[in-house]
This record gives C-alpha cells, sequence and structure tokens, in this order.
C-alpha cells in the first residue's frame, strides 16, 4: 500500500460535508465510545478546515488496492508563547486511521499505516520549514491516552517540561 | 486548531502552549541522537494531490 494525501480545497470541503460525516462506523474505533468521540473530532476539525483554521488532509491507497478512505489529518501553524514572545511551531491538530486497516505495511518501508504516515506528515511539515519560520512541532495527544503518547514517544515527542503540560513537542532539527 | 473532548462529551478548543524560559531552556536542551524513524524524513517523497 502506497499513500497518496489529498488536502482538502475549500470548495471541495464546502461540497463534500455529507460525505466526511458520512464515512463508515467501522472507520472508527471498535469502542463506540471512542467511535463517537472521534467522530465528534473530526467533525470539529472539518469546520474549522471550512473556516481555515487548518488544512485537512485526506489519505488513500494510491495504487487504489484499498478504496476506502484509510485516515484524515490536519495540520495548523501557530505559537508556543514564553513570556509574550512567539516560537513559530506547526501544530499536528488532527490524526485518525481507519481502524480497518491500522495493521496494513506501507510501501516503500513496509511500516504500519500509522508510523508510515505520521512520517509523511512530518515530511511534509519539515518541507513548509523550507519555505517559512517553524521551530517545533507539537501535538497534544487525546486525553494524555498511553496508546497515543508512546506512539509519539517513539518519534522522539515528549511533553513540554512544565508542570501539567498536555502538549508533546519535537524540535524540526531533528527530522533528517 | 486542536480540539479536546470532555467527559461529557463536549468538544472545546485546545489553547496553544504558553511557556516560561526556564521551560524553553529545557527543551532547547533535549536533543535526540538518533531515532531510525526520523531518518530519510527531508528526503522522502510524497505523493500529494490536491482535490
Amino acid at each position: 500500500m502506497e499513500l497518496e494525501l489529498s488536502p482538502y480545497s475549500l470548495d471541495t470541503l464546502k461540497t463534500n460535508k455529507k460525505f466526511l460525516s458520512a464515512n463508515p462506523i467501522e472507520f472508527y474505533d471498535k469502542d463506540l465510545k471512542r467511535a463517537k468521540k472521534e467522530k465528534l473530532l473530526l467533525q470539529s476539525t472539518f469546520k474549522q478546515a471550512l473556516n481555515r483554521n487548518t488544512k485537512l488532509y485526506r489519505v488513500k491507497d494510491k495504487s487504489k488496492e484499498v478504496t476506502d478512505n484509510l485516515g484524515f489529518f490536519a495540520i495548523s501553524v501557530g505559537n508556543i508563547d514564553v513570556n509574550g514572545s512567539k516560537i513559530p511551531s506547526a501544530i499536528l491538530d488532527y490524526l485518525i486511521l481507519n481502524n480497518k486497516f491500522r495493521k496494513y505495511l506501507c510501501e516503500p518501508n513496509q511500516y504500519t499505516l500509522g508510523i508510515e504516515l505520521f512520517r509523511e506528515i512530518l515530511a511534509i511539515i519539515n518541507d513548509l520549514s523550507n519555505s517559512i519560520g517553524i521551530r517545533y512541532i507539537i501535538l497534544e495527544p487525546l486525553n494524555q491516552e498511553k496508546d497515543l503518547v508512546d506512539f509519539y514517544t517513539k518519534f522522539g515527542f515528549s511533553f513540554i517540561p512544565q508542570k501539567n503540560s498536555t502538549w508533546m513537542y519535537l524540535d524540526i532539527k531533528e527530522l533528517n | 486548531m486542536s480540539f479536546r473532548i470532555t467527559g461529557k462529551g463536549k468538544v472545546t478548543e485546545s489553547p496553544l502552549p504558553t511557556i516560561d524560559k526556564k521551560t524553553l531552556k529545557k527543551m532547547e536542551k533535549k536533543i535526540i541522537n538518533y531515532n531510525p524513524l526520523l531518518v530519510g524524513i527531508k528526503d522522502k517523497k510524497l505523493s500529494i494531490k490536491a482535490i
């Protein structure tokens, strides 16, 4: 499986409202409570993408062996505030994988869908950092769930070393 | 714009981090020696097709 990432244009978002909210329930987590949360967050992210506050991407299999949506993610830029000074950062606003395909392996390195997709997201942010100032990549794992925190930690993310911080960060210089 | 969800299922916007200089210093000191998952990111060829 090879990933194809598609940023939604504003026009497409406007015409795809029903499509996005109509992902089959199998797309989401098996746990119905969690699935409901994931759906709510996708809807909220979708609304923010319509307001151009974040960029929403759809993930598909380029070879079309799998025709379902493999996932969605959204990225934006913002600032970490340090006593009034601003540190420009890329923000991973949202990431969801199709529950059915989480274990699938992807080209070219045979990483699982989650790892390969996250590497591609980092590559997008890296490209962006060649054009605009970005110092950190930051994200907030949902409810600091252990699986999510472990996943991001594997990539070198750590919690911002401040009491009760819910945000994780990675210095962009670590990408190589 | 990132979101949080409360126990009662209410979605709220996550405020971006506000930190002090001491925290920033700690962040700057962090070094990752080698992480295979970060290797090749800069040269990664992506398939991006706007829709």
